[in-house]
């Protein structure tokens, strides 16, 4: 009997929306049997993947340089007990050594441990403090690993949740298998899938490339997106949250404020002459961040402080406040700049 | 800076490179699981490629402004020189496994399997100079903990500390994730990667010696006794009197910006000879090439210690010159085990204390992490303290200041 036979797909509950247009929800099919940790298993082939920009990481050292997007391609399934999901994107030249100067290609998974209506995401950028995720991280050698974070510098192995990965390479091609039992191993950092209660649970993504001595934070991430379990209650309040709605702002007039408010003292982006590096690079900040984020990150820059990098006072050893200045514009010059910031990916 | 700093004095005028200080390094911690190619102390012969080659060449450290400099990360074969490989089987056993014998030629000679490419002290006594001015010098080498690491700056997950009582710098093998920034940063490449547990690792001054009032194994063993240990603020210790009393004790490349707390005395040599085959007054080693090591002030150490050595000659008294015979073997380490117990400040680690004496290589040797089945907290160091590490440490692996907490 065939894997595919064995597979019965149901109704696909939500179309999978482009990436560049927000609400980034990823299907997860349910399957009757075990889903497949094989890579090359033809069941994957036959389901439509959802595609997610994967954008360097410019934001902290130690960051790269902005060369563009890579596109991953996403499929899931679920069953009674596991979840699976497959990643493929394109890599003309594998590394799968990890050795003196030598990184191994890799893939990694990053979930909220705590998630769910009314509770915000963990800073994208790893979690940040009292926000912690859960990692899954795949490496070319074949070493996988269950890791927790909670900010730039606190990735620590846990022990494993019972994720188990398998990548193969073909033809250019990176495909590579999660698998979690859908009930993880005892552990505190776990993220809790559990379709019956809550049927949306935000995702992000992560991609290094061995070739280019990618490691660290040298990588290329997504932007939370969502999986969404397609046989399962769905907590309309939530889902909403997590789509992405298109800001109501004049991207043009925000690009003329980004110099008019100052921002483009501090920060790098295209279009701005100067590249300081005072704040985080905002290359690629529409791709990776949310618009709510955003807006959140200009109106009280406090509020979530990238640890340890300096963008943030300290006086008697303590860190005050942001370096940067809340925002003291009106709304709308507000969305307009948003709208500007969603333009850079 | 911490506390307090070790450091050590090595006298290059009495380095024969016999390299047991690099054996008993060796034999010590370096000897098997993913440190085989690793010399966590070498010798080698100056002027000359060193080890790995061309270290100097290959970045790192701080520039003038206090910005972490771009580093290289050494190649195996080519920079360290990988472990020879030998033909046993074929050498040893020519005639095993059913093989003929080898007509005319006899035996094969014992040889590396692979032709090699380099090793450390690849190009031994080789120096430089025509003769009869040739000339060349040993230069032991080892990590500098220094007071301001570049590989504690470049680490982005503060897995670097430097100790307060002592000023040792460590890896926290839990907090390593081999992303080998370190070993690109450190200007003087002694930081090595364990392809093998997947983390860097390092010369560690032999902490659980010093906790118990010992010697580092290098310093220990040196049979030319070029080698002092004290504390650099201990006035009646011998480092104390070399690098600050004396002032003949001289960083290695200070110009890298990383302050670094292992000092050299320059070696004298004899003098030159002219065309007639006559003697000048131009010492054999160019000054030129010690300053370029050891910073400008070569020509004044060289003339102190032209001078206390002629005073000995005629029999007349030099302190300097006692401390640098080290007539006691014992008065060349001033070290105290009981600083270590002391409650308050001084206590050693915790992770010290449990691996002191030869536990210490369980710890180096523990499986690597997730395979543990240990459950690490999210933060190993304590939150407050990862918080205010992050915040004091004015450094970001990349475009800012590079001073260490």
């Amino acid at each position: 009997m065939s894997a595919l036979k064995r597979i019965r797909r149901l109704v696909l509950l939500a179309a999978l929306a482009p990436a560049s247009a927000g609400a980034d929800f990823i299907a997860a099919h349910h399957v009757v049997a075990e889903p497949p940790l094989d890579p090359l298993d033809a069941a994957w082939a036959k389901l439509a993947p959802g595609s997610v920009a994967l954008y360097p990481q410019v934001g902290v050292a130690p960051a790269g340089r902005p060369s563009g997007v890579l596109t991953v391609k996403v499929r899931a399934f679920y069953g009674a007990e596991t979840l699976a999901l497959h990643l493929e994107w394109r890599d003309p030249k594998p590394v799968q050594n990890r050795a003196i100067g030598e990184f191994a290609d890799g893939a990694a998974v990053q979930w909220p441990v705590h998630y769910g209506s009314g509770k915000a995401l963990p800073y994208l950028g790893m979690g940040h403090a009292g926000s912690p995720v859960a990692i899954w991280l795949w490496r070319a050698d074949g070493s996988v690993e269950t890791l927790a974070a909670e900010g730039f510098g606190t990735l620590t192995a846990q022990a494993g949740d019972g994720v188990k990965a398998q990548g193969a390479w073909k033809d250019g091609v990176w495909r590579v298998v999660f698998t979690r039992p859908m009930i993880a191993a005892p552990g505190d950092l776990r993220v809790p899938l559990e379709p019956a209660a809550q049927g949306v649970v935000p995702v992000a993504f992560a991609v290094w490339n061995g070739e280019a001595q990618e490691r660290d934070g040298l990588k290329r991430l997504s932007g939370w997106h969502a999986l969404r379990f397609e046989e399962a209650k769905i907590d309309d309040a939530y889902a909403k949250e997590l789509a992405e709605t298109a800001v109501a702002g004049d991207a043009k007039a925000g690009q003329r404020l980004m110099a008019e408010k100052g921002c483009a003292g501090c920060h790098a982006f295209p279009g701005n002459p100067a590249r300081p590096s005072v704040g985080p690079d905002l290359t690629y900040a529409g791709g990776i961040h949310s618009a709510q984020y955003l807006r959140e990150s200009i109106r009280e820059p406090s509020r979530v402080v990238v640890p340890g990098k300096r963008y943030a006072n300290v006086q008697d050893g303590k860190r005050t406040a942001s370096l940067m200045p809340p925002f003291a514009g009106s709304d709308q010059e507000l969305r307009d700049i948003v709208a500007f910031l969603k333009t850079l990916r | 800076m911490s506390k307090r700093q070790l450091a050590m004095v090595m006298d290059l005028n009495k380095c024969i490179g016999c390299q047991t200080c690099t054996t008993a390094c060796k034999t010590q911690w370096t000897n098997r699981n993913g440190r085989e190619y690793m010399y966590w102390n070498n010798v080698e012969t100056a002027p000359g490629q060193g080890y790995p080659r061309k270290w100097e060449e290959s970045g790192g450290g701080f520039d003038a402004a206090g910005n972490l400099k771009p580093g290289r990360i050494p190649d195996l074969q080519e920079d360290y020189g990988a472990p020879f490989e030998l033909n046993y089987e074929n050498a040893l056993n020519p005639r095993g496994n059913g093989a003929p014998p080898s007509g005319d030629r006899a035996q094969p000679h014992l040889s590396p399997v692979t032709p090699p490419k380099n090793g450390p002290n690849w190009d031994e006594d080789q120096g430089e100079g025509e003769y009869p001015n040739s000339y060349y010098f040993y230069l032991p080498r080892m990590c500098n903990h220094c007071t301001n690491p570049s590989c504690l700056a470049a680490c982005p997950r503060q897995a670097i500390y430097k100790r307060e009582q002592d000023g040792i710098v460590l890896i926290d093998q839990e907090r390593c994730r081999g992303y080998q920034h370190c070993v690109a940063a450190c200007p003087y490449k002694k930081i090595y990667y364990n392809p093998v547990f997947k983390r860097s690792e390092k010369c560690i001054f032999c902490y659980p010696r010093i906790e118990q009032g010992l010697p580092p194994a290098c310093a220990n063993q040196c049979v030319g006794r070029i080698r002092f240990v004290s504390f650099l603020d201990d006035k009646e210790g011998p480092v104390y009197k070399l690098v600050t009393k004396w002032k003949v004790a001289l960083p290695l490349h200070a110009e890298m910006g990383t302050q670094p707390n292992v000092y050299y005395v320059p070696p004298l040599s004899p003098p030159k000879y002219d065309a007639q085959g006559r003697l000048t007054k131009e010492r054999r080693i160019p000054d030129e090439y010690q300053i370029r090591l050891f910073g400008p002030e070569v020509p004044r150490v060289l003339k102190v210690l032209e001078q206390e050595r002629d005073k000995k000659r005629k029999g007349e008294k030099s302190e300097l010159m006692d401390i640098l015979i080290a007539y006691r073997h014992a008065e060349m380490f001033k070290l105290d085990a009981a600083y270590y117990q002391k409650p308050g400040g001084a206590k050693p680690s915790a992770k010290a204390a449990a691996s002191s004496g030869c536990g210490l290589s369980d710890a180096l040797d523990s499986a690597p992490p997730g395979r543990s089945g240990r459950v690490i907290p999210i933060v190993s160091l304590k939150k407050e303290t990862l918080e205010d590490k992050l915040n004091n440490l004015e450094v970001a692996a990349g475009n800012s200041p590079g001073r260490a907490v």
